[in-house]
């Protein structure tokens, strides 16, 4: 606790110094007279001044939420000695703002007595907050003294991104033995029709396709697509990022990572997560809801931490990216490292998907001071950037800001479908 | 400011020749009192304060009524009370009802106690207790001790 003197104690206590000494100086007693009240005060006040001690708990009705959620915050504050007259302010990080309840609260507190307070906050960003502390300016009964104290205790909660809704995800090239949602390409136990061909000992009586076989006079049985999980890891960029005040790529990165892990997990795939970066996190591929939570806490984490080292593709675990996965890297393009990285794990014949998060939208322009040429050059850079993923049969997509996610999805799986038809 | 414009007022009425000088530093006060709340600045309230106890002093040079001193008194300390209040509570929302209340009862108080120590401070001035420089060096001595007790214990205390 801080025990500050208000403007109000110098104020007083000079005044009635001065219209002391000045009725004594003047020999006018209507001076004295004058500047009495103003000594009472003082007097007063220093002597009824008691140092409020608060016990405080605070509590919020939830550990998470996602971007633009509300918690609701309460507070109770209990003193053992009487203040008249307290502000009670919740300490707010960036990116939080309290959206019901006074803030800052002007409150009371009997000598002994609890009183609870109650606050909605709402967290426009996604990230881990702290919250839950609250700063308490009081006044003694006559306002001479400020105390100034801290109470709660910070409580983490964490704002999860917020997904778009997709219609669709993209198919990787091919499955995993497990049970899932995606059709596979090669032929089993399944439910979408395959092909016929003639019936050999050891078919099945109900695989047979008895429309074949009466048009044909011989067995004829139904081959079907089975229904296999994949394994998709989200590979994340964060080397550099192009950011413009509140908005940036790696937000653009975290929200997208979000989206798709979220999609493919409810399709029962396996989600795995790389975040190449300054500092190299991951999470080997894994279904269920608990892998979901996993990955969107490991995006909570995601920071761009500036580094000069070299990394390649070999620094991250084996078994993090599982054969036959499908990696969706979440790319601005701008460091040469992680493009080095994503060219090496096509020619390991992993299938690569690449969604440019443009930093375009982040970028100073040419409407802004910025030369033309040098934008104009840069921007060439990209679109070669692009066309040599191109060239290994890797899409490379552009995604903006305040685009949807499909779009961008769709445009990967145009190019995949052209790719097929020209390796036909 | 209304309080600071009626104490202001009272003075100039009463200030005689002088009302031409009561009357600028009501006015100098009052201006700055309004300045000060509307920017925030606590820091003018005392100037204010000096300024209608100049313009009350105005008053009693011109042989007024010492009864009335009090009164002057009680509305200076209103007008620091209530300037205090405006700068204090200009941010936060009350979330429990009667603080305005008590505090109004609470400035009530102070108010009618400066009265009454004022009426007590003025008779005590009217017995004349003689004269001569012991009981003038009593006064400066015990008028020094008094702020110099205010001071160090308001200085103490931060």
């Amino acid at each position: 606790m801080t025990r500050t003197t208000s403007p109000k104690l110098t104020a007083y206590a000079g005044l009635a110094a001065f219209g002391l000494l000045a009725a004594v100086a003047l020999g006018r007693p209507e001076l004295a007279v004058l500047a009495a009240p103003f000594a009472l005060v003082t007097a007063l006040g220093l002597a009824l001044a008691r140092e409020p001690s608060f016990r405080s708990w605070s509590t919020f009705d939830a550990e998470r939420t996602v971007e633009g959620g509300r918690v609701a915050l309460e507070l109770e504050l209990r003193s053992e000695v009487a203040v008249p007259h307290a502000d009670v302010a919740v300490a707010l990080p960036e990116g939080a703002r309290v959206v019901d309840g006074p803030n800052p609260a002007l409150v009371r507190v009997g000598a002994g007595q609890s009183l609870e307070l109650a606050w909605r906050i709402e967290c426009d960003h996604w990230g881990a907050y702290d919250l839950g502390e609250a700063v308490v300016r009081s006044r003694d009964a006559l306002g001479l003294f400020v105390y100034e104290q801290r109470v709660g205790r910070p409580q983490p909660l964490k704002v999860y991104p917020s997904a778009e809704r997709l219609r669709s995800v993209l198919r990787p090239l091919a499955t995993q033995p497990s049970a899932g949602n995606q059709v596979a390409r090669n032929r089993g136990e399944g439910i979408e029709f395959a092909d016929l061909r003639p019936f050999v000992h050891g078919d099945r009586l109900r695989r047979v396709n008895w429309r074949a076989t009466a048009r044909s006079g011989e067995l004829w049985v139904n081959e079907l697509h089975p229904e296999r999980n994949t394994d998709v890891v989200l590979f994340l960029d964060t080397f550099v990022e192009a950011r413009r005040d509140d908005a940036g790529t790696l937000d653009l990165q975290v929200r997208a990572a979000a989206t798709l892990a979220e999609r493919y997990l409810a399709h029962r795939d396996r989600v795995g997560l790389v975040v190449f970066g300054g500092i190299l996190n991951w999470l080997t591929p894994a279904t269920g809801i608990i892998q979901r939570y996993r990955i969107v806490d490991a995006l909570l984490d995601a920071e761009i931490m500036l580094s000069y080292a070299w990394k390649d593709i070999d620094v991250v675990p084996r078994r993090t990216l599982p054969p036959q996965a499908l990696v969706v890297a979440l790319s601005p393009l701008l460091d040469d490292r992680a493009l080095a990285a994503l060219t090496d794990l096509r020619r390991r014949g992993f299938d690569v998907a690449v969604i440019e998060i443009s930093p375009v939208p982040f970028a100073p322009h040419s409407d802004d001071g910025a030369d033309p040429l040098v934008e104009r050059l840069w921007l060439l850079r990209r679109a070669a950037r692009r066309t040599a993923f191109h060239s290994l049969g890797v899409p490379a997509v552009e995604w903006r800001e305040h685009e949807a996610l499909q779009s961008a999805i769709e445009e990967v799986a145009t190019f995949r479908r052209a790719a097929h038809l020209a390796r036909r | 400011m209304l309080a600071a414009a009626v104490v202001g007022a009272c003075a100039v009425a009463g200030a005689g020749e002088l009302a031409l000088l009561a009357t600028g530093l009501t006015a100098a006060g009052t201006a700055v009192l309004a300045a000060g709340l509307w920017r925030g600045r606590p820091i003018v309230v005392p100037w204010v304060l000096l300024a209608l106890g100049g313009a009350a002093a105005a008053s009693f040079a011109e042989g007024g009524d010492p009864a009335r001193t009090p009164l002057f008194a009680a509305g200076l300390l209103a007008v620091g009370e209530l300037s205090y209040w405006s700068l204090e509570t200009r941010l936060g929302r009350p979330a429990v009802g009667g603080i305005a209340a008590r505090r109004l009862a609470l400035l009530s108080g102070l108010v009618a106690g400066s009265i009454a120590l004022g009426a007590v401070l003025v008779s005590v001035a009217r017995v004349d207790a003689g004269g001569g420089l012991v009981l003038e060096s009593a006064g400066v001595a015990a008028a020094v001790a008094l702020a110099a007790a205010v001071l160090a214990l308001s200085r103490r205390a931060a």
